[in-house]
């Protein structure tokens, strides 16, 4: 330690270049992550979050929420066995707000009754009622305000805008959240179904025939492109870490490469094997702890100025298990470097000579 | 043989003087085998005895730098046998050997090899330190040999802001602090101007003769030969002359 110290002391401009190179990569890899998880948080933000465990759809729909069709028999069948069971319907609607001609907006519109434990947590305003539908507050973005009116496309019913609630996005859209029976008056032709039913339970007790549970995990690979999207996300986290690995593992190689001379030195005055490999992992662990450390603080930083809409979400605990990754592979990189110390020979010391 | 030590040594000193550090007993060392085969050194004996600081001369390609290897516990031979101390090396293993020649054997390398990012302080207290004892009396030993060898203002200085000449002096310490009984010098006077050189090694030989170490130094520069208590020739891996200087 006393030796690793001084050397990174004494070369404080190798270090810091060193230390600078390794934190832009964690930096990197910190942003890119938060992106990454921003974006799959912008697809199901709202499955994400939900207190609920498991997912009921028709077998046919193999988990696909809009594809599901659950009659009322059916819904009343699984209330009886399950009684927090909490029906869901789901359809899109494009709208206009305050005037039928205004710019059109998107939103996944989902039926729940208030009371359920599905029912949005309400940020601002009050909860749905008949007529009043609680909106995800990224439609701000958009100009939404509390008490606006929504003018639904194309037959041009009308809502309004009673409150907002936060973290409720699905096929990165807004949702747009309105009681049961408004989203059956509003949708005739679902004919009185529901699209699923939640359940806080892992379990689901008498599955009524033709109905299928599945988990929140399962579900979320059902949602339409999210299997997909998330496939490459994960090959570009992948791919970074790897390669931001091979990069700090190869510095730290060559940084290693340079000193063989001095090895040998260090060997023939008696350090042992053990006194410079811990000061060679000692050094890694310094440099890299204070890269992660650089590098999380400038990621806050990025974050306070990040526009609005682009999603980033990245928490402290994701940022931590990134971090312990990254040292993991530095520490496996510096693994190469330690077979340069158990080759370098105290004879090397010696001169030349005759 | 005649032992001729100088300056006059003390009534301790010359009890030690009946047996000797370093003894090599029909030492030698072949490199490769069948036809590539080459002999660096031939059966040779040698003894250095405390006090004494012996020159091994001889041309480049002379077996100069084998015989220090040998002498210094980093090569084994491939015959005869190698007793430092007491203690035959052919009876330890590898890690023992490094553990021995931690405690027993101080080597002042060429100039260039002191740690470039340890102060002059540092660079001796490291040697306990490395070997598991470091301390105040690790500090008070170094200050002492700092000040004996009159490098007393630099401690905190760094070997890029340090002479040739008080590298060598400052490796000369680094040698000493374990306290051990042989020393071995390469080259030590190879970057030195004659002056340097001579001041230097007449500091070896002063340290050597006080503190009773045996020393063995390497060297082709003929104008230090007299600071030695005995020289040995070495040509072709053969000991081709042997006497005081």
């Amino acid at each position: 330690m006393f030796l690793a110290l001084r050397e990174l002391k004494f070369n404080w401009l190798r270090s810091a270049l060193l230390g600078g190179i390794a934190a832009l990569l964690a930096f990197m890899v910190f942003m890119l992550l938060g992106l990454t998880r921003g974006l799959s948080e912008d697809s199901a933000a709202w499955m994400l979050h939900s207190p609920a465990a498991t997912f009921v759809t028709t077998t046919d729909a193999d988990g696909n929420f809009t594809r599901s069709f659950i009659g009322k028999d059916d819904v009343a069948a699984l209330r009886r066995a399950n009684p927090d069971a909490a029906p869901f319907a789901q359809s899109f609607a494009s709208f206009g707000v305050n005037a039928a001609d205004s710019t059109q907006l998107g939103a996944v519109m989902m039926g729940l009754e208030r009371d359920s434990f599905l029912a949005p947590k309400i940020t601002e305003g009050q909860p749905m009622q008949g007529d009043g539908a609680v909106v995800d507050a990224t439609l701000k973005e958009d100009g939404v305000k509390l008490g606006d009116t929504i003018i639904l496309r194309p037959s041009g019913e009308e809502l309004k805008v009673v409150g907002f609630t936060e973290g409720a996005r699905l096929n990165h859209q807004p949702v747009m959240f309105v009681t049961l029976d408004e989203w059956q008056s509003l949708n005739p032709r679902a004919g009185g179904t529901v699209s699923g039913v939640a359940l806080e339970a892992e379990t689901v007790s008498s599955l009524p025939e033709g109905l299928a549970a599945q988990t929140r995990a399962e579900a979320l690979q059902s949602l339409q492109g999210y299997k997909e999207e998330q496939g490459s996300l994960l090959m570009i986290q992948v791919f970074l870490v790897a390669v931001s690995a091979l990069v700090m593992a190869v510095f730290f190689y060559v940084m290693t490469l340079q000193k063989t001379a001095q090895f040998g030195l260090l060997k023939a005055i008696g350090a042992g094997m053990r006194t410079l490999a811990g000061s060679l992992v000692a050094q890694v662990v310094l440099l890299t702890v204070a890269a992660l450390a650089v590098a999380a603080a400038a990621m806050y930083g990025t974050t306070q100025v990040l526009p609005a809409g682009l999603p980033f979400a990245l928490s402290w605990s994701a940022v931590a298990q990134a971090s312990a990754l990254l040292l993991l592979v530095s520490l496996l990189g510096s693994l190469l470097s330690l077979r340069t110390i158990a080759q370098a020979d105290p004879l090397q010391a010696l001169g030349q000579n005759g | 043989m005649t032992t001729f030590i100088q300056p006059a040594p003390s009534p301790a000193q010359v009890v030690q003087a009946a047996q000797s550090t370093l003894t090599m007993r029909g030492v030698s060392k072949v490199f490769g085998d069948g036809d590539a085969q080459v002999t660096a050194l031939h059966p040779t004996d040698f003894e250095v005895r405390p006090g004494e600081l012996v020159a091994v001369i001889g041309p480049s390609g002379s077996g100069k730098s084998t015989f220090l290897t040998l002498a210094g516990a980093l090569q084994t031979p491939t015959e005869g046998s190698v007793t430092i101390a007491g203690q035959e090396l052919s009876r330890l293993n590898a890690r023992q050997l490094a553990d021995f020649r931690l405690h027993h054997i101080g080597f002042v390398l060429q100039a260039s090899n002191l740690i470039p990012y340890l102060n002059v302080r540092e660079q001796l207290t490291l040697v306990p330190q490395l070997a598991g004892r470091g301390g105040a009396q690790a500090g008070a030993l170094a200050d002492e040999l700092l000040r004996s060898l009159g490098l007393a203002e630099r401690t905190g200085h760094y070997p890029g802001e340090l002479s040739g000449g008080q590298k060598q002096r400052v490796a000369i310490a680094r040698a000493l602090m374990n306290d051990p009984q042989l020393i071995l010098a390469d080259e030590p006077t190879a970057s030195l101007d004659g002056e340097r050189g001579r001041e230097v090694v007449s500091m070896l030989a002063r340290e050597v003769a006080e503190r009773g170490k045996a020393a063995v130094m390497v060297t082709h520069d003929e104008r230090v030969l007299d600071l030695c208590t005995r020289v040995v020739r070495l040509e072709d891996g053969r000991v081709t002359a042997q006497g005081t200087a």
